[in-house]
């Protein structure tokens, strides 16, 4: 008995020190973003204003059993109001002479694609405070990874085919009407007479969200 | 005798049952036994577009950036970071006034009045990346430290070099887009603030 126990103590120390031996790691890479000043000539043309109320439900189970709580009650109903903001713009860095045509005595000016960025995600912490109920212990506020849920399903709200094209209709549509009065005072060519168009290769309804919040629209297949 | 039998099957059964259970929570991928588990469901809502505001905002500059802010307490302090994205450029908006065309015996010289450079979005905090270091804050004192961020990050991105650096990418932009329509030479002025 005594040599069985002096076995299992020399086990789980065995276990205790490998396992500190496989947590020692190497000090990471320091990561230098070089993307923190950046130039550019983009031409932002709309706004478009989201709002979006969050609904989660947390339970909590005492006693679980393979998945299964003995005695389970309702932690918080969390109601929380967000307001996303995505803007609408076109970049003209690669803007030159062959952008412009003559066609007759009409103009044609070909701009790039659309694209669009999440510009702004706010809760309304207000109304959180005001709307949610929670127990008595749960208050302060979210978790760095709740915060992060909440972005993840508002992003996720944007990211719908319908939306993504209105959004990038309406962005063709405002640019055009910005640029034609442009266009006709520099050239001197009547706004009627001028027309703006856009590549008839971009599929408005698949996009794809890149990390620094952009929607690039992809090609049509 | 039969006692011992007893409680040998007693421990059996009780062996039994715990593996039973264990090999059914491997494979349905939950925990064997727990003290207190929480459970997270988010519902799906309707995400409402509720307005749409024109724009004409001339982008030149944007700025990555991040601020630590620490408020001291008593009984432990709060620490957060809040990183930010700020863009410089021009709001012209209200109409073409900035541009003037003249035609001078067939040679067009386009004269522009920008507007100063500015922050276009004062929003230029993501909630929902501001990163929590350490300490618990309520959401009056979230938004509190928000704003000493914001104070802080804002200056920095309109220092004079990034002010400069964006006057010359808009310079640079607008020389370019006028060539483009046909405009023989462009004078750029700045508006005073």
């Amino acid at each position: 008995m005594k040599r069985i126990i002096s076995k299992s103590i020399n086990l789980i120390i065995g276990c205790l020190v490998a396992t500190s031996l496989c947590a020692c790691g190497g000090d990471e890479a320091e990561h230098v973003d070089l993307k923190s000043i950046r130039d550019c000539k983009e031409l932002e043309v709309a706004e478009f204003h989201f709002h979006k109320i969050i609904v989660e439900r947390s339970t909590v189970s005492a006693l679980g059993i393979a998945g299964f709580g003995l005695a389970s009650f309702p932690e918080r109903t969390l109601i929380l109001p967000v307001d996303v903001t995505v803007v609408g713009k076109i970049d003209f860095s690669n803007v030159t002479k062959d952008n412009l045509i003559h066609d007759g005595d009409k103009v044609v000016f070909t701009l790039p694609d659309p694209t669009l960025r999440i510009v702004s995600i706010r809760p309304d912490y207000e109304m959180r405070g005001k709307a949610s109920r929670e127990q008595w212990y749960r208050g302060g506020g979210f978790s760095d990874d709740e915060i992060q849920k909440i972005g993840e399903q508002a992003k996720d709200s944007i990211m719908i085919d319908r939306t993504l094209e209105k959004m990038a209709e309406r962005t063709r549509e405002n640019a055009a009407s910005v640029l034609i009065p442009l266009i006709s005072l520099a050239t001197g060519v009547s706004e009627d007479k001028i027309s703006v168009q856009f590549n008839s290769d971009l599929n408005l309804t698949a996009a794809t969200l890149k990390d620094d919040d952009t929607i690039i629209f992809r090609k049509k297949e | 005798m039969n006692k011992v039998k007893l409680i040998f099957s007693a421990i059996v059964a009780v062996v039994i049952i715990i593996v039973g259970i264990c090999v059914y929570s491997w494979i349905k991928g939950v925990p064997a036994f727990e003290l207190f588990h929480q459970d997270n469901k988010m519902e799906r809502t309707a995400t409402i577009l509720r307005s749409i505001t024109n724009t004409h905002r001339w982008v030149f500059l944007t700025i990555e950036d991040e601020e630590v802010v620490v408020n001291e307490h008593t009984f432990g302090n709060v620490a957060k970071i809040y990183p930010s994205y700020y863009e410089l450029g021009i709001d012209v908006s209200d109409s073409l006034k900035w541009v003037e065309i003249q035609d001078n015996n067939g040679v067009r010289v386009a004269s522009l009045h920008l507007p100063p450079i500015k922050i276009l979005n004062e929003n230029g905090i993501d909630d929902t990346k501001v990163k929590n270091i350490y300490g618990d804050a309520d959401d009056k004192e979230k938004i509190e430290m928000q704003k000493k961020a914001e104070f802080k990050l804002k200056r920095r991105a309109m220092s004079g070099a990034n002010i400069k650096q964006a006057k010359k990418t808009a310079e640079d932009h607008f020389r370019n887009l006028f060539t483009v329509l046909e405009c023989d030479s462009v004078d750029i002025k700045w508006q005073s603030k």
